[in-house]
């Protein structure tokens, strides 16, 4: 709480404790907004972007999002595994609001993935789809839809199994 | 006394054969598929029947709106039943006691007529607006059940007409009625037949019966529907062109009909039918074909007649039926084509001969990519790589696709060519633009893309016209409130846009910033398409008498360019679409005959499209001239 | 001089043998190719966690050979795969409402496959165990009576007893269950609770038979010795498998591409696929695997259920997201090739007498659905006219005998045909 500091009706002002005082409460009040800032400046951590093996970088048809997609390297044919990664937005994580498809298919034999699967966010703003298995040989079209409220934008990529 | 006796005695053997009858006609349903023969209506369209108790049918029409009574022995009544002015559209009938009707419009007005035509009384209904498609009565024959189009809804009413209980969660609930207690509805937005018991269940589209396709048990816009002996359902399978006959459990156990291509005859042969019906007394399906103007009749088969249609199915021709909507690039060599019964769209290199199918997308659904009916169709202008948007109207969605298409030489289809970029959700997009805010959810049909990236989309359902900007980010709307009704097509005007309303007759000119549209007269036609041509004219097909015709730059007299239903040269029939490209040719989507017509700068002719409706098949060369 | 001449002269015009493979081991791609077709350990299967019980093995053995399981007091599991004649009995039996005939599958390594049923139906070998004793066409039994068979026979009650523990008791139970695919009054009318354990004992029966179901192993056959051949290096012992079926191999590989679909241990991908078989009548009806997936996921015996050992592990996952597709309707399961020869007819409905015309059928596509024609317009485009010539043919024709015993291809080659059953 902040005390007003006033004048005695003569004139006469308090000691110079009082101006310790005033000077002291508006000190830990500029330090209370201070630290309200630099919290607000700081949205959750940036994930360092992972490279290397399994990795891949995709970004969104009209580039609002960057998908960062990790499958085994090489998938494997005819086993499950589970697809993962992250997906960014102006280099930041998505809010965890929106939702995250991810699917498989091969269009030239008109048919996707034997068994659907769900595409789950993680605690830590990743996303996973488990049960992924490409039960043929050759391309496969990988597509990650990412939506936000009403609207719905999608990234795509081909891998080759053998 | 003795009379009394006398008389049930002499009666009992007539009931016991009528029963017996009944059972073995009943029995016979899984044998149907003889054709008894035709009954024309022309020039009016049939869309409505009922049995009769004491045998025949009821069928109502419209343009003009009629009752006609046909016997058990497939005669029609000398003259019709002229319907009350209220009844300009009707959708459905029953027969009620004293030989009066329940019969519904597609205004929304449902009441009880009399053998004369004449109104007995009005029934209230659900409350305004709605759009009724079919009627029945109601489980265990009490009250009524009406489906609702525009919502999305099924209504059981009581015998006053009272909603008693609604259910939502279908798209185009088209066809119902009751088996014992279970009430089923063909919805031809999810191509399936959905059922439930309205004491305990609601309605759930994920385990309906069905699916888009033509394999038994699969169903491509499913219509009318009508039981048997509260044991089997009759489903008129619209876009496979025949009946299918269901079991209570829901399997598929009998179908009939194949598809009838040029001539239309019948034997057995169906086009588009919708509405069905069955005489109890005589066993007889009653089958309407709205498009051939008139009724089917059809009887048990010849257990030693060859039946082939088993494996029509399976060597179905499926040649592409343009819907009712296409697009051309601008500055580019692509046409993209809406097919609404393939649920797919599809692009063509267009300045060939033949134009050249390079890819297709979709698939019935509501995943990403897939589509409940797709409608209106255009290029997004300005863009590095082709972009299409298309309205979705069962999902109520925008979808935008790329074509990153090159010629590289000869031409071969390219799977996976044409990507999804992205989708919006109409229907979630309005809740958060308040100009957007509807009493019914939207339904889609045209769609234009202006060269400053506007696009604009016809809301049928709420008569707007929706605008957004490539991102598909909401900008606005335009209305004009008694002056567009019924907005059928739409294409990009300049600074404005140009919209072809099929039931005033006019089309209007939209600009954004002005609040009134300009209207130019037609006559008095049925719109069905526009564009604007390079030297300022606009031209515009007519639905009501199958033309093409071009109103001169600054106004007038519109001057008849094609004309005369039928496959000729220069016929057309039901004509949807026009496109004109940037060097002025003309591109007509002739959809009645499944084809394209071109009318090239110089006035040269060119049809391309499923052969037998080519007018020069025989010469080979399909090209001709107009003068 | 003329004699040599004409000598010549013969030499050149006789028909040439095909030129032998020198290369026993094969190239090192196509080498790897098919060391990915070796036979591995079928997985585990945790919804049946009787699995590896010596004692519910005994007594499923005994139970797949007893009659009084089913209706009639004369038909058992083994009645249809009949041990001798590789768990076939050569014939298609009609199955469900519209009397579909589907093609009696062996049973050899069936416990690799991760669907069973041609429309996969089935989602684990308990639970197909289970759907031939009710079926009408098949062993017409029922539950109930199962369930009485077990308690008044003491050996079986006494095994049964002492691996799933007690038998609920008979007590005013209902003659039957179903009746014609259909839950009767009297069986709907019990308490759920009774209904819940005389289900647990019928699931526990299926489950015995399972165990022992998973220990038929098919035989060591050529092309197994082959293919360990390859992975030694032994070149001796490559050299014994015959020329002809080595080039059937490589055209599995290669040309003909049949290992797109008939890939890994079992020669099969356990999915589903249209191969445009062209079916008539009644058989038209036959939707695949779209009817499958209804079936399956209405079942209360699925991976996913409460009789289930692992209801929530990746098998029961599997069921549950499976989605309808109006693509699959006419897609069956891509059937083993392992153990073939011998179970003659072919295809899902048992319509190909012999292993040449299933090459035939692959190769020229002849009567075959076109491609993106028939149940949409998003039809299979995977498979096209391959032209196999007549040396083609019989290589794969050997190939595939290759991947059964000697004896039975003698027993194909002596009876063959397919003699559709109006019933047993």
């Amino acid at each position: 709480m902040i005390q007003h500091i006033d004048a005695d009706q003569d004139g006469n002002s308090d000691g110079p404790g009082c101006l310790i005082l005033i000077l002291v409460l508006i000190s830990l009040l500029l330090g209370l907004v201070l630290l309200f800032f630099i919290a607000g400046c700081q949205g959750t951590a940036t994930p360092a972007l992972p490279t290397g093996q399994g990795w891949k970088t995709i970004a969104s048809g009209d580039g609002t999002y960057q998908v960062l997609l990790h499958l085994p390297d090489p998938a494997p044919l005819n086993q499950e595994f589970t697809a993962s990664g992250w997906v960014l937005k102006g280099g930041e994580p998505i809010s965890d609001d929106a939702v995250v498809h991810f699917d498989g298919g091969m269009p030239q034999h008109a048919h996707g993935l034997a068994v659907p699967v769900v595409t789950t966010r993680r605690p830590d703003g990743g996303f996973e789809a488990q049960g992924v298995r490409f039960h043929m040989g050759g391309r496969w079209l990988l597509t990650v839809d990412v939506e936000e409220g009403p609207h719905l934008e999608r990234a795509r990529t081909w891998v080759e199994i053998r | 006394m003795t009379v009394l006796l006398l008389l049930l005695l002499c009666s009992g053997p007539v009931l016991s054969n009528w029963a017996q009858n009944s059972t073995e006609a009943e029995d016979g349903v899984l044998s149907l598929g003889h054709s008894l023969g035709t009954v024309s209506f022309a020039p009016a369209v049939p869309v409505a029947i009922c049995s009769l108790e004491r045998g025949g049918f009821a069928v109502l029409t419209e343009r003009p709106a009629q009752l006609w009574i046909i016997d058990s022995s497939g005669e029609r009544d000398a003259e019709p039943v002229v319907l009350p002015g209220a009844i300009s559209r009707p959708r459905g009938i029953m027969p009620l006691s004293r030989g009066h009707f329940m019969v519904v419009d597609r205004s929304g007005v449902l009441g009880e007529i009399d053998r004369k035509g004449r109104w007995v009384r009005t029934l209230p209904g659900p409350a305004a607006p709605w759009q009724p498609a079919a009627l029945a009565r109601g489980p265990g024959g009490k009250g009524w059940l009406v489906t609702d189009l525009l919502r999305g809804q099924v209504h059981h009413l009581d015998a006053d007409g009272l909603v008693q209980n609604s259910w939502s969660g279908f798209i185009e609930p088209t066809g119902i009625c009751a088996i014992g207690e279970q009430i089923w509805v063909s919805d031809r937005g999810h191509h399936r037949l959905i059922r439930f018991d309205p004491r305990t269940e609601q309605p759930d589209a994920t385990t309906a019966i069905g699916d888009h396709g033509a394999a038994p048990g699969l169903l491509a816009a499913p219509m009318g529907l009508c039981s048997v002996a509260d044991r089997w359902l009759l489903v008129s399978d619209r876009d496979n062109h025949r009946v299918q006959v269901f079991g209570r459990h829901g399997i598929s156990m009998h179908s009939f009909g194949i598809h009838s291509m040029l001539p239309r005859i019948a034997l057995g042969r169906l086009h588009y039918p919708t509405a069905v019906a069955f005489d109890h007394t005589t066993g007889v399906c009653g089958v309407i074909e709205p498009s051939e103007r008139r009724l089917q009749r059809f009887g048990v088969r010849d257990p030693e007649s060859p039946v082939p249609a088993a494996e029509q199915w399976q060597r179905v021709d499926l040649v592409s039926h343009y819907g009712a909507y296409w697009a051309l690039q601008r500055g580019g060599r692509l046409l993209a084509v809406s097919e609404p019964d393939s649920e797919r769209i599809s692009v063509l290199v267009r300045d060939l001969e033949n134009p050249f199918e390079v890819d297709d997308i979709g698939g019935h659904g509501s995943l990403p990519t897939r589509f409940r009916t797709p409608t209106g169709i255009d290029f997004v202008p300005g863009t590095a790589v082709p972009r299409i948007v298309v309205a979705d109207r069962g999902n109520r969605r925008l979808q935008m696709f790329e074509v990153p298409w090159r010629w590289t030489g000869p031409m071969r289809r390219e799977p996976a060519l044409i990507r999804l970029v992205r989708s919006v959700d109409l229907e979630q997009l309005a809740r958060q633009y308040p100009s957007w805010h509807a009493s019914v959810p939207p339904r889609l049909t045209a769609l234009a893309c202006s060269e400053s990236g506007t696009i604009a989309v016809c809301d049928d359902a709420n008569a707007r016209i929706l605008l957004l900007d490539a991102r598909f980010r909401a900008i606005g709307v335009f209305e004009a409130p008694g002056l567009l009704r019924e907005a059928t097509a739409i294409s990009a005007d300049g600074d404005g846009f140009l919209v072809a309303d099929a039931q005033s007759g006019q089309l209007l000119r939209f600009v954004p910033g002005q609040l009134v549209p300009e209207l130019i007269e037609t006559g008095s036609t049925m719109p069905v398409g526009v564009d604007r041509h390079p030297d300022g004219s606009i031209w515009f097909t007519n639905g009501a008498n199958h033309s093409l015709l071009r109103i001169p730059p600054g106004g007038g007299e519109a001057e008849v360019i094609l004309a005369g239903a039928g496959t000729g040269e220069r016929q057309l029939f039901r004509p949807r679409a026009v496109r004109i490209d940037e060097d002025g040719a003309v591109w007509v989507l002739d959809h009645g005959n499944h084809r394209g017509v071109v009318i090239s700068p110089t006035g040269e002719l060119r049809h391309f499209g499923s052969k037998p409706y080519l007018p020069a098949a025989a010469a080979g060369s399909g090209k001709g001239r107009v003068q | 001089m003329k004699m040599i001449l004409l000598w010549s002269l013969c030499s050149m015009w006789s028909p040439q043998d095909p030129q032998p493979d020198t290369d026993v081991l094969l190239d090192e791609v196509t080498r790897l190719q098919a060391m990915s077709l070796q036979r591995i350990a079928a997985p585990v299967d945790r919804t049946n966690r009787y699995n590896d019980v010596p004692a519910a093995i005994e007594l499923g053995s005994l139970l797949f050979e007893d009659t009084g399981l089913s209706g009639d007091g004369k038909t058992s599991c083994a009645t249809c795969h009949v041990p001798e004649r590789d768990l076939v009995d050569g014939k298609t039996h009609p199955r469900g409402v519209n009397s579909i005939p589907r093609d009696t599958p062996t049973l050899h390594d069936i416990s690799g496959q991760r669907w069973l049923g041609w429309d996969g139906r089935w989602d684990s070998l308990w639970m197909q165990a289970l759907g031939p004793i009710e079926a009408i066409h098949e062993m017409r039994g029922d539950r109930l009576a199962v369930l009485r068979y077990l308690a008044t026979n003491e050996s079986l009650a006494k095994r049964y007893q002492q691996i799933f523990g007690a038998l609920p008791g008979l007590k005013s139970l209902p003659d039957r269950a179903f009746r014609a695919g259909v839950a009767t009054d009297p069986w709907l009318a019990l308490e759920a609770d009774r209904r819940r354990e005389i289900n647990r004992v019928f699931s526990n029966v299926g489950k015995a038979i399972a165990a022992y179901e998973r220990t038929l192993r098919g035989p060591i056959t050529p092309f197994d010795s082959y293919l360990d051949a390859l992975s030694s290096d032994d070149v001796e012992m490559a050299s014994l498998y015959p020329d002809a079926a080595r080039r059937g191999l490589q055209l599995f590989l290669g040309k003909a591409k049949c290992i797109v679909c008939h890939s890994g241990p079992l020669l099969s991908d356990g999915e589903f696929h249209d191969t445009g078989i062209l079916t008539s009548g009644q058989r038209a009806r036959d939707a695949g695997r779209y009817g499958g997936i209804q079936e399956l996921q209405a079942n209360p015996f699925r991976s996913s259920g409460e009789f289930s050992d692992d209801r929530s592990g990746s098998a029961a996952r599997r069921t549950d997201q499976l989605r309808r597709d109006a693509a699959l309707w006419g897609a069956f399961r891509t059937p083993s090739l392992r153990h073939l020869a011998g179970t003659s007819p072919y295809f899902h409905d048992g319509s190909v007498k012999d292993l040449r015309s299933v090459v035939r059928f692959y190769s020229m596509r002849q009567g075959a659905r076109p491609p993106g024609a028939g149940h949409s317009h998003q039809g299979e485009t995977l498979l096209a006219t391959i032209r196999l010539n007549r040396q083609e043919e019989d290589d794969l024709v050997e190939f595939l005998n290759s991947l059964s015993v000697p004896g039975s291809r003698q027993e194909q080659q002596e009876e063959g045909g397919s003699q559709p059953s109006g019933g047993l």
